[in-house]
């Protein structure tokens, strides 16, 4: 069965972004180490620079995923990533229109309009054998209401940001009991992996 | 100088307290460690602390449970602890060995942190607590992470500095899905 699992950064007190959609913060800790760890991208260039244990961690989890969804505000903050994920996988984005000058030609960043459902389905059939990672707010609150997602997956960052954007906002069913994470420490964040239980 | 331990018991996913009466409370007290804490490192940690400061929220609300639930593990610990509890308002305090800091609180705090080595523990409440971190005095955070997304409950990290950063000591899978975090200031 291909996995759904949420993939984010957050801070301590909740928070995925500054009230700016800036992330620096707690995107610190994939900058912070000294154990190289490359995309598979060679086009974009980046280079992940993190502790040993979340060089584990990180490789481990990019070879899991296979297709990754994405909501439009995502999309827009990584500039489109200039059409070709950075983990070299094809890439959904949930948005009700499709970006002017979008899709490009070869590019795998591929668009649905028509909900969450299908979005996650079409992710899933990309994802084959591998796992769908979902990333940015909106659409793992949008998965999570409509109980899409088996594993939530939090980097919890070192850091209290105080305002911005929340991860766990809007839910239309709370609460929501998760299961026992797996947990790795790193330097400056702690990587959990939450089972959710099928309601 | 000493330090400024606070300890976080019930903390969600989302970052809200467990606030008496709700669902995440219920859930939290469910767990038998919650309703009988007897892990020895806890206890120690408790024993071994300078003093125990608290807001009046919280002073009323643990010292009666301390005093007539005296087969609670943290009874006999906290009933012989040194103990100051942070009011303008309250006049006596009956809780034996407990002191009332009624000035500034910076001012408050100096006067224990200093002349000595090792930690005061900071309990809540949550304005207590928030002025705590306004101030910027706390040194350290231990946060009990439940696997629980819980949607309503007290914000706890509500209108701290900014840009906060911490120094990540500890993270440890503890029994029935909660994470131990153990943090430092950044300074």
């Amino acid at each position: 069965m291909t996995k759904v699992i949420a993939i984010m950064s957050m801070s301590l007190d909740g928070y995925v972004a500054d009230a700016n959609d800036g992330v620096g913060e707690v995107f610190d800790w994939y900058f912070s180490g000294d154990v190289e760890v490359p995309t598979a991208s060679a086009s974009s260039g980046m280079t992940f620079r993190v502790s040993p244990p979340s060089a584990e961690h990180l490789r481990g989890l990019v070879a899991e995923i296979g297709a990754m969804l994405t909501g439009r505000r995502t999309f827009e903050v990584a500039g489109g990533w200039d059409g070709q994920h950075p983990w070299d996988i094809p890439a959904f984005v949930a948005t009700h229109h499709v970006p002017d000058g979008w899709p490009r030609p070869g590019s795998t960043v591929q668009f649905v309009t028509d909900g969450i459902e299908s979005a996650v389905a079409r992710a899933k059939s990309a994802a084959g054998p591998k796992s769908v990672g979902v990333h940015g707010a909106q659409t793992i609150q949008q998965c999570l209401d409509a109980g899409l997602l088996d594993e939530l997956h939090i980097d919890l960052a070192a850091v209290l940001l105080g305002s911005g954007v929340r991860l766990f906002d809007h839910l239309a069913n709370t609460p929501v009991v998760l299961g026992d994470p797996a947990v790795v420490a790193g330097v400056g964040v702690t990587h959990l992996r939450y089972p959710v239980h099928s309601s | 100088m000493r330090k400024l331990v606070a300890t976080v018991f019930n903390y969600s996913l989302d970052g809200l307290l467990a606030d008496e009466g709700t669902e995440f409370w219920k859930f939290c007290f469910d767990l038998p460690e919650n309703r009988e804490p007897d892990d020895p490192a806890q206890l120690d940690f408790l024993q071994s602390a300078y003093a125990h400061i608290m807001g009046r929220t919280a002073y009323e609300s643990i010292s009666g449970p301390m005093t007539t639930a005296t087969d609670h593990p943290f009874a006999p610990i906290l009933n012989a602890a040194r103990k100051v509890v942070f009011s303008r308002t309250l006049k006596t305090a009956d809780w034996a060995n407990t002191t009332i800091a009624a000035g500034d609180t910076a001012e408050e705090i100096d006067k224990l942190r200093l002349g000595g080595d090792g930690y005061i523990v900071v309990w809540g409440g949550v304005s207590f607590w928030r002025s705590l971190m306004r101030l910027d005095l706390i040194d350290e955070l231990q946060v009990s992470l439940f696997p629980y997304v819980a949607g309503d409950g007290t914000r706890l990290f509500d209108g701290v500095p900014k840009s906060y950063r911490l120094d990540l000591v500890s993270s440890t899978a503890s029994s029935n899905g909660i994470v131990e975090l153990q943090y430092r200031r950044h300074r």
